[in-house]
């Protein structure tokens, strides 16, 4: 039987971020059920924004991540098309602008650098914003990366490190002994290890099942429309105030139907990401036509010369959902070397980074980041068992 | 809003054209529906002398065939991409319009696998299929001295196409070994493919060739005797032994550069030799075209004797979503015969689904004997081991079917 | 490059119609593709890639690999390989990006 120190459970962004923090002194496998970041952190924009956080922890969290960014294209050694060309988010009508005020003197006083520009101004910044907009919040802080060459970019790092990563290996099963995990099994055999982490995103609740723990996360579906290349036409990310009411206030959302709200990019290579989305809909990927249309009806209401552009494909993703939008990164409560980093939501792009770190402390038991641990335990939950033992 | 009929065909080629005809003769509203300004598919690009036969005009063959669809009033939507199948069944066109239907037949037929080769990108330099769609459906030469890579059963057929197009074809060669290339950088491998490929070859070129390598023993001698100048058939010199290294030119193609491979299979660096060419057309082999069944959510299966990844399909050429058929090449890569035939098989089980056959059952055994006899005789096969794949993947339906 | 005859299929007896290509005037054929069209006329370079702005020309010939793209009257990015000429055609080849001038 093969053994490791540490089998890491996922090869999307977080788990390869996990793996590339855990290589220095362990021999760490990580077993992924299909292709490397072929899952969520495959299908998803490429956002890093801080001025969209809620105030308090998440903006604490989401600030210590985007640090760990600063270097992290040269740490890697690779293009991970990292860029800091600020944010917007466009209110679209006036009813969303004492909103808006309120929330930009909210994030001001959380230490945000962000502010209210009328329409002309943001227009001058993004000329595709459409002149029947009621004005827009900016920040500077926002920034980009390229999700794919960043996923790509830690699994090339750990492979260097000496880390084993099986590809098309699903996990099966987990063996526990007296209370403790003892070893993995997967569909091409058994792996012996005293640790295990469930890095598996928004199907962590599937993995967390074989050690009896039910986990709060759920698939929220996500669609992007993929355009052709197009000359540079957007600047940084763009988002619409009604992203921001269905992110954060899902009780507040207006009738737009499928709960669309405009997220804009664009890649290095020219594409446009036009987004997005949010619905629970299980783990099903056939997304209805009109779906499809109302995020394209919904994106060219506020960039009206996106009306010529071409779409050439669409991508799908879940983001895994927690109840309070923030991801869970703790031990199981009753099963020794059981460690949950999962349930990033919307944000796991953006805080790959310090997710790493913070399980490479957890594991270490250092107290770097207790602080931030203390916040992200699955207790905060009403966690509860699904197997009757 | 959706237009509704009782059948829609994805594909003008003679798979799809040919299910229309049949449906539409028994009384179905029919929808086919094309990217391409022109009804026909890979149809028109074919020109052969069949054995003991006339000359084989796919061109004719398809205004004829356009002729009988528009005398049965099926509607064409043509220059119209399908970009998804939604259930059931909705069919998206990229102009926005959008078809309805309880039965779909796909009909997208095959297309080429690239073998990348330094230089490959450099205008000039096409997939094989293109030259022969140039040179037999639009008369315009892909080029004045074309070098072909890649030896099969499609690029010696086009290397004849050219040849009578009267475009100076330099040489036929093997591509470098690369993970795209595989065997078909492997002299030896070649010979025995080539052998495999004999029976009734369309032209003379396969019959030499077929002569070539019929055994074992013949196929080692083949590789240590074969010159490495190589030898002419038709004028066109073949180099099982020589392989297209680069294609050099910046903003057009200028030369190749060529390298003998020794007897292991090993480029000798020393004997690379530059030729002076203004096309370069590389054939790599087909794959059947099946993304939307993939969209559909139709079941897979990947077999090698047809071409790779096809949807798993029953004995009445139905995938596992109900109401949506599969005919032609992406079923399995075969000749246009083969397609059209199994077009007109579909189009019979489809008009006996809708209750507009009399003889439901009679006549779809005879359209299924059809098939079997057009298969039988093919004057071209991209798979020796095709009549195996086809039962493998019935095999799987039965399996299948089973659980 | 045309291949007027043909031992099989015999003599090319079609219509004449003018288009333009990055400004010049061309001769075509009713029915042809641009792509046909352009490479009688011996111009095979159709776009620069987006990346390092490397010349393009058509790959597949059968609408799939989305290399021939082209612009056509009213800006809208066409495959060369399945879009037929039209008399006063005015066609160009791409810069970088689909909708740059
Ligand atoms: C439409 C959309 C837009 C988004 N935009 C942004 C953005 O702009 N910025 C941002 O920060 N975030 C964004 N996100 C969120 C972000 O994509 C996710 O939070 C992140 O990708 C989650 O990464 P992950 O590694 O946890 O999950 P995944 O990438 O899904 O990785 C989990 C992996 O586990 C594997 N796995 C599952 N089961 C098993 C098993 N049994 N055995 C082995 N392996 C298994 C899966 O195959 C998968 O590869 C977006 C998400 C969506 C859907
Ligand atoms: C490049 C090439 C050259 C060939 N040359 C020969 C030859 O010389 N001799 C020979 O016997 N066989 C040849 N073949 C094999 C050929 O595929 C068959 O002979 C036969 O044409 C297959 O018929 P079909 O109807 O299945 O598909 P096709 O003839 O390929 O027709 C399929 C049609 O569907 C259309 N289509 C596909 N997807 C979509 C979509 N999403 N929306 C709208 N339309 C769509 C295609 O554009 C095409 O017109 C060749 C194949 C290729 C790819
Ligand atoms: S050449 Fe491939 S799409 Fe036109």
């Amino acid at each position: 039987m093969e053994t490791a120190d540490v089998v890491i459970i996922g090869g999307g962004v977080i788990g390869t971020s996990i793996a590339y923090r855990l290589a220095a002194n362990r021999k760490v496998m990580l077993i992924e059920k299909g292709e490397i970041g072929a899952q969520t952190s495959g299908a998803c924009d490429k956002a890093i924004f801080l001025q969209s956080k809620k105030p308090g922890f998440p903006i604490k969290l989401a600030k210590a991540s985007r640090m760990v960014y600063e270097n992290l294209e040269e740490e890697l050694g690779m293009n991970i098309e990292f860029q800091k060309n600020g944010g917007m988010i466009v209110i679209e009508n006036e009813s969303h602008l004492d909103f808006m005020k309120q929330f930009v003197k909210q994030q001001n006083k959380a230490g945000i650098h962000v502010k209210l520009v009328n329409q002309k101004e943001a227009l001058a910044f993004q000329p595709c914003l459409s002149t029947t907009i009621a004005g827009a919040t900016y920040s500077p802080e926002d920034a980009e990366v390229n999700p794919l060459l960043l996923t790509q970019a830690f699994a090339k790092a750990v492979k260097r490190k000496g880390v084993i990563i099986r590809r098309h290996t699903e996990v099966t099963d987990i063996v526990i002994e007296n209370g403790k995990v003892v070893a993995v099994q997967t569909a091409k055999g058994k792996i012996a290890t005293e640790l295990v982490i469930n890095a598996a995103g928004p199907f962590a609740p599937k993995i967390a099942e074989m050690v009896g723990i039910g986990l709060p996360i759920m698939p929220r579906r996500g669609v992007i429309l993929i355009s052709e290349k197009v000359k540079p036409m957007i600047h940084g990310n763009i988002l619409c105030s009604q992203y921001i009411a269905t992110k954060h206030l899902s009780h507040q959302t207006d009738d737009t139907s499928y709960g669309v709200g405009l997220s804009l990019g664009q890649t290095e290579s020219g594409n446009l990401l036009i987004g997005g989305n949010r619905e629970f809909k299980g783990y099903d990927k056939s997304v209805e036509p009109e779906v499809l249309s109302a995020i394209a009806r919904h994106a060219r209401r506020i960039a009206p010369s996106l009306d010529f552009i071409r779409i050439i494909r669409t991508m799908v993703g879940f983001r895994p959902f927690t109840n309070d939008g923030l991801p869970i990164i703790s031990e199981a409560p009753h099963v020794k070397g059981f460690i949950i980093a999962a349930g990033h939501e919307g944000d796991g792009i953006a805080l790959a980074p310090i997710t790493g770190l913070l399980v490479a402390s957890l594991v270490d038991r250092d107290l770097r980041y207790k602080e931030f641990l203390d916040q992200l335990k699955l207790d905060r939950f009403r966690a509860y068992n699904v197997s009757p033992n | 809003m959706p237009m509704k009929y009782d059948l829609v065909i994805i594909g003008a080629g003679p798979a799809g054209m040919g299910a229309a005809i049949i449906a539409a003769s028994h009384g179905a509203s029919v929808a086919l529906v094309d990217e391409n300004p022109v009804p026909g598919g890979k149809l028109r690009g074919q020109v052969y002398k069949e054995p003991k036969a006339n000359w084989w005009i796919g061109q004719e063959i398809a205004r004829n065939m356009e002729k009988e669809i528009k005398q049965l009033g099926v509607t064409c939507f043509l220059e119209r991409e399908v970009w998804a199948i939604y259930p059931k069944w909705k069919i998206m066109l990229n102009n926005g319009e959008q078809l309805e239907s309880d039965y779909v037949v796909l009909a997208t037929g095959a297309i080429e696998k690239p073998i990348p080769i330094p230089g490959w990108t450099t205008p000039g330099v096409m997939a094989i299929g293109a030259a022969q769609v140039m040179a037999n459906i639009h008369r315009v030469k892909p080029g004045n001295r074309v070098a072909i890579i890649g030896i099969d059963a499609l690029s010696l057929t086009i290397a004849y196409d050219l040849k009578m197009a009267g475009v100076d074809v330099v040489g036929i060669y093997l591509p470098p070994f690369n993970e795209f290339s595989l065997d078909k950088s492997n002299p030896l491998k070649m010979i025995a493919y080539l052998s495999s490929l004999s029976h009734l070859a369309p032209n003379p070129i396969l019959k030499l060739l077929g002569k070539l390598g019929k055994q074992a023993s013949v196929q080692k001698l083949g590789v240590n005797y074969y010159p490495p100048f190589g030898m002419r058939v038709w004028g066109i010199p073949l180099h099982l032994r020589k392989a297209v290294v680069q294609i050099l030119g910046d903003e057009l193609v200028e030369a190749i550069k060529v390298t003998t491979i020794d007897r292991s299979g090993e480029l000798e660096t020393k004997q690379e030799k530059r030729i002076p060419v203004d096309c370069v057309c590389i054939s790599g082999g087909l794959y059947p075209l099946v993304e939307l069944a993939n969209v559909a959510g139709c079941a897979f299966v990947y077999v090698e004797d047809l071409g790779g990844h096809i949807p798993l399909y029953s004995d009445e050429m139905e995938t596992t979503q109900s109401g949506i058929f599969v005919a032609g090449n992406s079923t399995g890569v075969e000749g246009a015969k083969v397609a059209m035939a199994q077009g007109e098989l579909v189009g019979a089980i489809i008009s006996n689904r809708l209750g507009l056959l009399k003889h439901g059952t009679e006549l779809i055994k005879q359209a299924k004997e059809k098939v079997n006899v057009a298969r039988k005789n093919a004057v071209i096969k991209f798979h020796p081991t095709i009549e195996s794949g086809r039962e493998k993947v019935l095999h799987l339906w039965n399996e299948k079917a089973v659980k | 490059m045309r291949i007027n005859k043909h031992p099989i299929l015999g003599k090319l007896d079609r219509k004449e119609i003018c288009i333009t290509y990055n400004g010049s005037d061309y001769q075509a054929y009713e029915g042809e593709t641009i792509a046909a069209a352009l490479l009688a006329n011996h111009i095979r370079v159709l776009r620069y890639s987006e990346k390092g702005k490397k010349p393009r020309g058509i790959y597949c010939g059968i609408g799939h690999c989305y290399e021939c793209r082209v612009t056509v009257d009213d800006e809208r990015s066409v495959r060369a390989c399945v879009t037929v000429v039209q008399d006063k055609m005015k066609i160009r080849s791409q810069g970088m990006y689909a909708n740059e001038i």
